[in-house]
């Protein structure tokens, strides 16, 4: 394991409190991509997860698969705490200047 | 290999994402119209179903691959319609305002039937059409300035040193 993360972000997934680290930009991009391109629901959820378990202590790593494991936690409560967690990442960012996470959002292309 | 003709092609155009490469089958200017807001992922949306997730694939397993679909998305626009994906995005953006899509439509120009370049093209002809010189140019230089963070791609090739007389002249200033 690396070194400690130094911030931390507190989330109620489905009536529990975890702890995760904020989500790097490039991670978040990768998921809104998914999401964008109409990918399968299966390929949004890997990576959902694969973004999650990065963010995630081991101890809660196993917690949290085994409560999407027996569908206590389901697709749309794991996409409910990214999308909390991404923007408690960006406000922060905001305030502190510390993690940068631009806009996954195309800059406008105007009309003329 | 893309050339000024490429505007009027129907063939399949091919997009590379993290070494996997997909293929876009011809689509019409009305796929890619209504699929603009989705600029970073056109590849994939235009791509047939099986590249699609082969495509999602890709961006699941790579770092990067997400900002290299939206580079490649960025580059069959440019390719398709022989023109900077910006200018093509504002001229597709005008495309569907009322009065310019009814000229359109009243011409005769169906968006179904026909290919995102030569959609592009027709809404150019119909922006600068009865334009003198000096509207015209201003037309030109108002559609080809780059996004926000894209300047280092606007090189269109001319002296630096013409284009500054030129907008001075189009200004009144020269």
């Amino acid at each position: 394991m690396g070194d400690e993360p130094s911030k931390y972000f507190t989330i109620q997934v489905k009536g529990e409190a975890m702890r995760f680290t904020p989500i790097p930009d490039d991670e978040a991009k990768m998921v809104a991509t998914l999401v964008a391109m109409d990918a399968g629901q299966n390929k949004i959820f890997k990576g959902l997860m694969a973004v999650l378990r990065r963010a995630s202590s081991e101890e809660q790593w196993e917690r949290l698969s085994d409560r999407v494991v027996s569908l206590d936690v389901r697709l749309e409560d794991i996409m409910n705490v990214f999308k909390r967690l991404t923007e408690r990442t960006r406000k922060d960012a905001e305030t502190t200047g510390g993690l940068d996470v631009a806009s996954t959002e195309l800059s406008p292309v105007d009309a003329e | 290999m893309p050339s000024e003709y490429s505007v009027l092609s129907r063939r399949p155009l091919t997009v590379t994402v993290a070494d996997v490469r997909a293929e876009i089958p011809y689509r019409p200017a009305a796929v890619w119209v209504e699929n603009l807001d989705r600029l970073n992922v056109l590849a994939a949306v235009l791509a047939t179903p099986e590249h699609r997730e082969v495509l999602a694939d890709a961006v699941l397993a790579y770092p990067g691959a997400a900002a290299r679909l939206r580079e490649e998305s960025l580059r069959i626009l440019a390719e398709a319609t022989g023109m900077k994906w910006w200018e093509a995005g504002r001229l597709i953006s005008t495309s569907v305002g009322a009065e310019v899509l009814g000229r359109l439509v009243l011409a005769g120009a169906d968006p179904w039937n026909r290919s995102i370049g030569e959609w592009t093209a027709a809404v150019f002809a119909l922006c600068v059409k009865g334009q003198d010189e000096k509207g015209r140019m201003r037309f030109e230089f108002s559609l080809s300035l780059p996004p926000p963070g894209y300047e280092d791609e606007w090189d269109d090739g001319e002296d630096p040193d013409v284009v500054a007389g030129q907008l001075a002249q189009m200004l009144g200033t020269g």
